[in-house]
């Protein structure tokens, strides 16, 4: 089509997880680190968000096993935030100093 | 404006790969035509970025386009100059090719540039594409080094830490061109690996068969195969296993042709070719074993016989090169976190023999997807239409006629097979869960295929019209 945009193409061709990429990634700094948990898939999360630091950390799907992530892990990646990443529902949690949340 | 500079930036590689390609071969009588030289060139200028890259990773220095393209300038004006005296012509015989000729070029042209086109109107989409060997593109540019925690800290969202760089490395080299991260950018290069094959296809069997009419068949059957357009990763994706048959095919070729001449500077350039399989993907290295054992094989022709001793002098010669040109990678590589592909850490006595049981579901498999009624991933069939089914027959035919080339390539297909099989044995997990990228797997051997059928074609023709006449 005309005038379309590669942003527009991709997001039509995509769908979803493109659109999400491209939602979040305006609110996300571009020099923070996050830790992505999630149930899915998360691969493709890297291309679309990069430059931006993303980490993940074995067995941890949901909200509720944050708790058990050590916070010298997050202290030593310089963790600031989380998103929690589970299609629909995606959620974005700031940690603040040296606390979890 | 982005788009320009990603087209110099491949022509900038292409002529210093032409640059090493004219400082290689010392001899000036011409074998390959343009057909084949472009594609050549194109591997040999990747594949010696890649080699530049990891040494330079090696010593500790950050990439850039001051590094990278002025390393490069020197080939880039050999070649040029080379170029403007020396560069043979595309052989477009003032002999006509007749209305099927037409078509079959026809063909092979619309689906030269549907691939090119596809690839530069979609954005890049596919699965590998994106979470694999273009982010690893992008991070090369951004970090400018593979000592990065990018690709060494083990919790970073980043599959596959230790595949290698050459395909993500040629896109970063665009990134250099722009400096700028675009995703646009790299897709030309991308669609341009299709194209280069059919080329040097065409070239092979013009050498090989001398008629053009035969070769632009063969090139033609290639160009419908429905495996380069039905896999997961299609030539126009992004995925890495076409650069591979690229790569792949250019060093087979140089070789296949190096046997029929017995020239020592083809040996050089084909196992130049050959060393770089490894720097593509981890499966090259079974490829680079077909190139070596290509070496082993007899002569071509009946009347020449090669001693023992000259097959392992040129067997050796390419396992050198071949190791001086991997040696920087592996060192690299070594250092990097480890995923759960290091299938050949499998290979122990008592895992081998513990999986023995896989081997009638492999079998099964496998020669189900030849013949075309095992779906691939995407839940298609028919990758290859008929094409294994007169493999049979040419394998046959070849033997019976003691046709030493058609012999030798059906012995190359079987080797790959019971290699690629014998991975999937000791790899671990169900066979079914491995044999998912069966179908890219074989892509780069499925030019060999077609190369074997097309040089029985006539005989198998014959074969068959005599028996329908006598049958009359």
């Amino acid at each position: 089509m005309p005038g379309i945009s590669y942003g527009e193409k991709t997001a039509n061709i995509l769908g979803g997880d493109y659109i999400f990429s491209l939602n979040i990634k305006e609110k996300l700094p571009i020099n923070a680190s996050y830790l992505i948990v999630s149930k899915t898939t998360i691969w493709f999360l890297n291309y679309y968000l990069f430059p931006r630091k993303l980490f993940f950390y074995p067995n941890i799907s949901s909200e509720s096993d944050i708790k058990s992530i050590p916070s010298k892990w997050l202290k030593d990646r310089d963790i600031q935030y989380i998103i929690i990443y589970n299609p629909p529902a995606v959620n974005l949690i700031k940690i603040n100093g040296a606390s979890n949340k | 404006m982005n788009a320009l500079f990603a087209v110099i930036s491949i022509l900038y590689f292409i002529c210093s790969g032409f640059g090493a390609f004219s400082l290689i071969t010392t001899k000036r009588e011409k074998i390959f035509s343009c057909w084949g030289i472009i594609p050549i060139a194109f591997a040999l200028g990747y594949g010696l970025l890649a080699v530049l890259v990891n040494i330079f990773f090696l010593f500790g220095v950050k990439l850039s386009f001051f590094a990278i393209y002025a390393a490069f300038l020197p080939l880039f004006f050999i070649g040029l100059y080379n170029i403007h005296i020396d560069f043979p012509n595309f052989l477009l015989s003032s002999r006509k090719i007749g209305p099927f000729g037409a078509l079959l070029v026809f063909i092979i042209v619309f689906i030269a540039i549907s691939v090119l086109l596809m690839s530069i109107v979609f954005p890049v989409h596919f699965w590998d594409s994106r979470a694999i060997w273009a982010l690893k593109g992008k991070m090369l540019f951004h970090d400018a080094t593979v000592h990065s925690p990018n690709f060494t800290d083990i919790n970073r969202v980043h599959p596959h830490f230790g595949y290698p760089l050459l395909f993500p490395m040629a896109q970063a080299s665009i990134y250099f061109a722009i400096s700028n991260i675009d995703d646009w950018a790299i897709m030309p290069l991308i669609g341009l690996f299709f194209p280069l094959i059919l080329s040097l296809f065409y070239d092979i069997q013009r050498i090989l068969f001398i008629d053009r009419s035969k070769a632009l068949f063969g090139t033609a059957v290639l160009s419908v195969t429905p495996l380069f357009f039905m896999i997961d990763g299609p030539v126009h994706s992004g995925y890495a296993d076409t650069p591979l048959a690229l790569f792949f095919l250019a060093g087979f070729v140089v070789l296949l042709v190096q046997k029929i001449t017995g020239r020592l500077d083809l040996l050089v350039l084909g196992s130049v070719l050959a060393g770089f399989l490894p720097l593509v993907k981890n499966e090259g290295i079974s490829l680079l074993f077909i190139n070596l054992f290509l070496m082993l094989l007899p002569s071509f022709d009946e009347n020449i016989k090669y001693s023992m001793a000259d097959s392992l002098k040129r067997f050796f010669i390419v396992l050198a090169i071949c190791f001086i040109i991997i040696a920087p990678w592996s060192h690299i590589a070594s250092n990097l976190p480890k995923d759960d592909e290091q299938y050949l850490s499998h290979f122990k006595i008592n895992e081998v023999i513990r999986n023995l049981n896989k081997i009638p579901e492999i079998s099964k498999f496998m020669v189900n997807a030849f013949v075309g009624i095992q779906p691939d991933i995407m839940g298609r069939y028919f990758e290859w239409g008929i094409l294994w089914i007169v493999f049979v027959l040419a394998g046959l035919n070849a033997y019976y006629l003691k046709n030493r080339l058609g012999i030798s390539l059906f012995l190359i297909i079987i080797l790959f097979c019971l290699f690629m099989g014998f991975i999937y044995v000791i790899a671990p997990g169900k066979p079914q869960d491995m044999i998912a990228n069966f179908f890219r797997v074989m892509l780069p051997m499925t030019p060999i295929l077609v190369l074997l059928l097309n040089s029985q074609s006539e005989s198998i023709f014959a074969l068959l019209k005599h028996k329908k006449d006598s049958k009359i």
